[in-house]
């Protein structure tokens, strides 16, 4: 296997994800799904393989979105898809071409929907969905890929509707899955339209799951095919794929990426080599793993009230070596005049969670949710003693 | 010499093989990059891969070769579509555009299938356009999709940020929506920097592509590519002479100023012949004007506000901060800051941060002095170029001197070799007159004149030495066959001559037939054991026959030898010789002192025995031994050389100077006997003496074409150090300035004020002296171009002493300028320094 950072693995080359997926399956079997994760966490190969090798009673189809710019091209997204596999099936979307022939007073052909269809873009993917349902063989289920971003594209207002045409579409058509993933965690596009006046909870009724790391042996096993496949000489590979794995807090991007480098490098690579790599990373002037991110995403996410609370909550985090309590960190905030809110500091530690910058561990204390971006704040904010 | 098209601004126009022949660097990469296409074509996986480097920094070769490579694969030939794009496509603002240009390029690449498939469903599109675009976006997808079926779509694209720029936000959204959808892309692209479309969260392809910086080319790839260049031009002169010292040197004169750009050598390379990469000036100016729509196409690839800092960098040497930088083009702060970080990652500056201050300065110190000559300000590119040249044949030249065979020029150990061998006087008056012209141009390497000469000799009379004199002449100019019946001739004359022997070694050495060098090496030391030259080309020899066969230097069957018959003299001086040769001093004395043993009386082993201490550093004993061997042959001419220059490791100035006498007294005419004897008489305080000494020196020696100018660092350092009046040093300055300038070689005196530069870096000189020593120099140099550099060196070495390190004062300099100081600054006092 050789080491791809950011390409296209091939979902039978995918290592670590049975049991998520498996997990990913039964939940399915109930209800539909968020799978939400941080940007290159490995979220679309995931997908991409249930898609591969889904069980036979199920149907995936599997759509990236972040292309759409309106409610109509997604409709003709879905439209498309289904008419692909109903084709297989020899049927076609009765009941949607009958509405369009309708509502244009003529035959509907070709790919794209016509614009006199627009308004009636709700009517239209119900009518889809009831063809689907009425026509299908196994479980479809729709993977829609950077749900975020189509709902960014098309504005608030339009993002809103869909969202509740969707859910309204969940309920009555309990057979029907949906798999909604994204890049931009999909609470933040929600609250972006709560700011706007929606109100509803458009994703209460699907559960949230998390793609994270792996675990610590798979991504050793990860690192170890990567090194030999990329003729890798170590003086010890277990321990070389291991040193790999926990410098990068078990992530396959970032396990890709050092492999890569170190074949780039040649030689004989050590656990020196590995870490000396890693700290290139995070404080490479060309910002090439864009650790930047972190720090900026608080200030694109976290309003002017918030902003203070998120930067200091992670500062006090990055230079203890052990987790703190709420009321620990509360203690050290309120030494700063900007920091003085309980319920403030409350709901940023939240965020900051949703966010993939901490976690809670089970006895309530907190803590960075990975030791690569602890050490990439304690860094570059001059933290470091 | 052939002509071969070699592209400099569009690499994809060559064939594969000129690609193939000219690729230096970067073969590892390349067969990763196979590697990898290979496996994206015949499995799941899809590498995105992106060659980052800046402009001219052979992007599209390396893009051209992998192309060729990957086409010709059989294995891949149903699995793998290529489309390269253009490297400049113009005008792809949309998706749908971008589709239409993969179009393009395989109607290109598979004009059949093509035509047979897609050509009508693809002109048909624009109609479609005209009703719907979004329709014809769709079409377009999906005839891409069914035109490549279950085959990989390899897309070779240049330039991806220009092409992410045209397709914005919703483009680069729908591409990778359609990688995603479909997965039979996979992509091998070019930019220039690392840009915000691949490199930040914010934007759809960040993290997808994994970056290959490609590096600039270190010296001895630049000598690889210029090589190869030359080979593939059939120029084997011009092969031959890069690869010698001088021709190093000139292209490490280059290397200073190319930064490593692969465009840059490959237009330097050009119109390169010998000639004018040993004058370099000329061809020099020629490849900056060769150069000027580089860089114009370097400006046009920025913004308006980029362009405006770089000229502003261009006209102002020396790193800036960004306040000033900012005042200066009227933009604010934070503009300035935004656009210099943005051309960093593009290539075309580097900073340096002091305390919280950032300096920016321009990467490519060529594109300063380019756009100088825009300006029709040609000389300070001249002087830069003629300093660096001369710089770095000094930098060979401070090697030289730490041994004093090394000290002499190829030329001048032919010529002397030539008189050795002319033995009586010639009876023809014709005779030295034609052996004068042949010296004459020998000197300037003007072989052809000289080959006239040598065959003039041969008509007339036909000696052994005439003959050799023919073969050096042919040897020059690479007619090694003749050159060897030449020698052969000569050896048929005088079969027992040392220098003819040593004169056909020579041959079969540059023809790299190392085996039957050695031994005629071999035959020249059974003839003359005194000889050190001969010595010294048999270790050439021998090391590079062990390199050519991947052998070890042993010795092992002169050992056997010796276990046979311990008292064999000739074995044991062979083995001495052979390991002084290999620089194993210690072993070598030790069998000096075994053949010494056997033969008290053996003056040349005495002698040699002189050397090896030397090579310890025992200069006291190497005295002795060349006191004994001057003992048992008083005309020993070498030994006394030698001994004049241990006398002055020795600082035994007086004594030397006798040594050096008897030298030439002996016909030891070596230039730098004449220089040191010039050196210790100004050692001597005898500066009236030494001056003549010195004026005698360059009138001989400063006229060829590789003028022999003396070691003018360690004159101007001991003037330094030795002399604490202000207007001692004006007036002997000037002395200097005189005799320099009388043989047209004062630039040489600049470079002798740079190199002594360590001498006033002491803790133990004064701020005051220094500054002293620095106005003497202006107050006396002012009305000479030559020094300028050289004195605005000296007067920032000046300041950052007397500012206590402040390296501010370094970002001053021209980055050029900087790089050739900053090692001088924490050199470490030289010998013979006195504490002052």
């Amino acid at each position: 296997m050789r080491a791809n950072p950011g390409g296209q693995v091939a979902p039978s080359e995918v290592i670590g994800r049975d049991r998520l997926i498996e997990r990913l399956w039964d939940i399915l079997e109930r209800q539909s799904l968020v799978l939400s994760a941080e940007r290159r966490m490995g979220k679309t190969c995931v997908i991409k393989k249930m898609e591969a090798e889904a069980p036979a009673d199920k149907l995936p189809i599997y759509h990236d979105l972040e292309k759409v710019r309106s409610p109509l091209e997604f409709v003709e997204v879905v439209l498309q898809d289904v008419e692909e596999y109903l084709g297989g099936l020899k049927r076609t979307a009765k009941r949607t071409r009958d509405l369009l022939r309708q509502l244009g007073g003529a035959e509907f052909r070709g790919f794209k929907l016509p614009s006199f269809a627009a308004p009636h873009w709700k009517n239209v993917l119900t009518q889809t969905i009831e063809d689907l349902v009425e026509n299908k063989e196994r479980t479809v289920i729709f993977f829609w890929d950077e749900v975020p971003y189509m709902l960014g594209n098309i504005g608030d207002e339009a993002a809103m509707e869909v969202l509740d045409t969707l859910r309204s579409l969940r309920q009555m058509h309990p057979e029907i899955r949906m798999v909604f993933t994204g890049s931009i965690g999909l609470h933040h596009a929600i609250d972006s339209l709560r700011q706007a006046g929606y109100a509803n909870a458009p994703t209460n009724d699907m559960y949230i799951e998390d793609v994270s790391p792996l675990s610590s042996t798979d991504a050793t096993e990860l690192a170890r095919q990567l090194l030999e496949g990329e003729n890798i000489s170590t003086p010890d590979l277990q321990i070389t794929s291991a040193e790999i794995a926990q410098a990068v807090d078990n992530i396959p991007f970032y396990i890709h990426h050092i492999v890569s480098q170190l074949k780039s490098r040649g030689g004989v690579v050590s656990a020196a080599t590995v870490s000396e790599i890693v700290n290139g990373f995070l404080t490479d002037p060309l910002n090439r793993w864009d650790m930047v991110h972190y720090r900026r995403r608080i200030d694109t996410y976290y309003n002017d009230e918030k902003r203070p609370y998120a930067l200091d909550l992670l500062d006090i985090l990055a230079i203890t070596n052990q987790p703190l309590s709420f009321n620990e960190l509360f203690d050290s905030l309120k030494s700063q005049p900007t920091t003085q809110d309980r319920e403030i500091a409350l709901t940023v530690i939240t965020l900051l969670q949703r966010d993939y910058y901490i976690i809670q561990e089970t006895n309530g204390k907190f803590l960075f949710r990975y030791p690569l971006i602890k050490r990439y704040w304690e860094l570059s904010r001059g933290l470091t003693v | 010499m052939t002509s071969t098209f070699i592209s400099r601004f569009t690499p994809s126009l060559m064939k594969q093989e000129t690609l193939e022949t000219i690729f230096v660097q970067r073969e590892t990469l390349a067969q990763h990059l196979v590697e990898v296409i290979s496996e994206s074509a015949l499995t799941a996986n899809k590498h995105f891969r992106l060659l980052v480097g800046m402009r001219g920094i052979g992007k599209t070769h390396l893009i051209a070769l992998i192309y060729h490579r990957v086409s010709k694969m059989e294995d891949l030939r149903d699995k793998l579509l290529i489309a390269w794009l253009a490297e400049e496509e113009w005008g792809v603002t949309s998706f749908l555009e971008f589709l239409r240009r993969i179009f393009w390029a395989l109607e290109k690449e598979y004009p059949e299938e093509y035509n047979a498939q897609l050509n009508q469903k693809v002109k048909e599109l624009e109609a479609i356009y005209q009703s719907s675009p979004d329709e014809a976006e769709h079409t377009a997808a999906a005839l891409l999709k069914d035109f490549v079926g279950k085959r990989t779509l390899l897309l070779l694209v240049e330039n991806l940020d220009d092409l992410f720029d045209g397709l914005g936000d919703i483009g680069q959204k729908q591409l990778r929506a359609y990688i995603h959808n479909y997965s039979f892309l996979t992509i091998l692209a070019t930019a220039q920097s690392l840009f915000d479309g691949v490199r930040l969260q914010d934007y759809p392809f960040y993290g997808t592509f994994n970056s290959h910086n490609l590096e600039k080319l270190k010296l001895d790839e630049a000598v690889d590519l210029l090589t190869k260049i030359a080979n593939l031009e059939g120029n084997s002169e011009l092969e031959s002479f890069i690869q010698t010292p001088t021709g190093r040197n000139r292209i490490k004169a280059v290397h200073h100023l190319a930064c490593g750009n692969h465009r840059i050598y490959v237009i330097f390379a050009e119109f390169l012949t010998r000639k004018k990469l040993d004058e370099l000036i000329e061809q020099f100016n020629r490849t900056v004007d060769e150069l000027t729509p580089y860089y114009q196409g370097r400006m046009a690839w920025l913004s308006q506000e980029e362009r405006k800092i770089v000229k502003f960098l261009c006209d102002r040497q020396g790193a800036i901060p960004i306040q000033e930088i900012a005042e200066s083009c009227l933009m604010e702060y934070k503009t300035a800051s935004s656009n210099l970080k943005d051309l960093e990652r593009k290539g075309y500056v580097i900073y340096e941060a002091i305390g919280d201050n950032y300096f920016y300065e321009l990467q490519d110190p060529l594109m300063r002095l380019c756009l100088e000559v825009k300006q029709k300000r040609t000389e300070p590119i001249c002087l830069c170029v003629d300093f660096l040249r001369k710089w770095y044949s000094r930098n060979e030249l401070e090697e030289q001197l730490k041994s004093p065979l090394n000290n002499i020029s190829e030329f001048e150990i032919v010529l002397a070799a030539l008189k050795k061998s002319e033995k009586n006087e010639p009876e023809d008056q014709r005779v030295p007159a034609l052996w004068k012209e042949y010296e004459t141009h020998i000197k300037k390497a003007d072989f052809d004149y000289a080959l006239k000469q040598g065959n003039k000799l041969l008509e007339i009379r036909g000696h052994a030495s005439d003959y050799l004199a023919v073969a050096f002449t042919k040897l020059f100019l690479g007619r090694y066959n003749e050159a060897l019946e030449c020698c052969d001739e000569a050896i048929k004359i005088e079969p027992n001559n040392s220098i003819v022997w040593w004169g056909r070694g020579k041959v079969f050495y540059e023809q790299e037939d190392y085996d039957k060098a050695l031994e005629s090496f071999d035959e020249a030391y059974n003839f003359d054991p005194r000889n050190l030259i001969i010595l010294f080309d048999w270790k050439c020899c021998y090391l590079k026959n062990k390199e050519k066969k991947g052998e070890n230097d042993d010795l092992e069957s002169l050992d056997r030898e010796i276990e046979g018959n311990p008292n064999n003299i000739e074995v044991w001086s062979t083995r001495a010789w052979r390991l002084s040769a290999l620089g194993k001093y210690k072993e070598a004395l030790e069998s000096y002192d075994k053949v010494i043993s056997l033969d008290p009386f053996d003056e040349s082993a005495w002698s040699n025995r002189g050397w090896v201490l030397c090579g310890l550093e025992r200069y006291d004993d190497a005295l002795a031994s060349y006191n004994k061997a001057l003992e048992l042959d008083l005309n020993y001419g070498w030994a006394w050389c030698q001994k004049g220059w241990v006398l002055e490791r020795l600082e035994k100035w007086n004594k030397a100077l006798e040594a050096y006498d008897k030298a030439i007294e002996l016909d030891e005419k070596y230039s730098w006997i004449f220089f040191h004897r010039a050196q210790a008489l100004l050692m001597l305080n005898h500066w009236d003496e030494g001056s003549v000494a010195l004026d005698d020196a360059l009138e001989r020696f400063a006229h060829s074409s590789e003028p022999n100018t003396g070691d003018t660092a360690g004159i101007i350092r001991n003037l330094f150090n030795d002399i604490h009046h202000t207007q001692m040093w004006r007036s002997r300055i000037s002395t200097l300035i005189e005799i320099y300038n009388k043989h047209q070689v004062v630039a040489e005196l600049g470079q002798g004020i740079v190199r002594s530069i360590p001498a006033l870096m002491s803790e133990m000189v004064s701020d005051k002296a220094a500054q002293t020593w620095l106005e003497v120099w202006q107050e006396l140099t002012s009305e000479y171009k030559e020094f300028q550099i050289p004195l605005r060196l000296l007067n920032t070495a000046v300041k950052y002493r007397v500012k206590k390190g402040d390296r501010r004062v370094l970002l001053e300099l021209a980055i050029e300028e900087r790089q050739l100081l900053e090692p001088l600054l924490g050199a470490i006092e030289p010998i013979n320094m006195k504490v002052k």
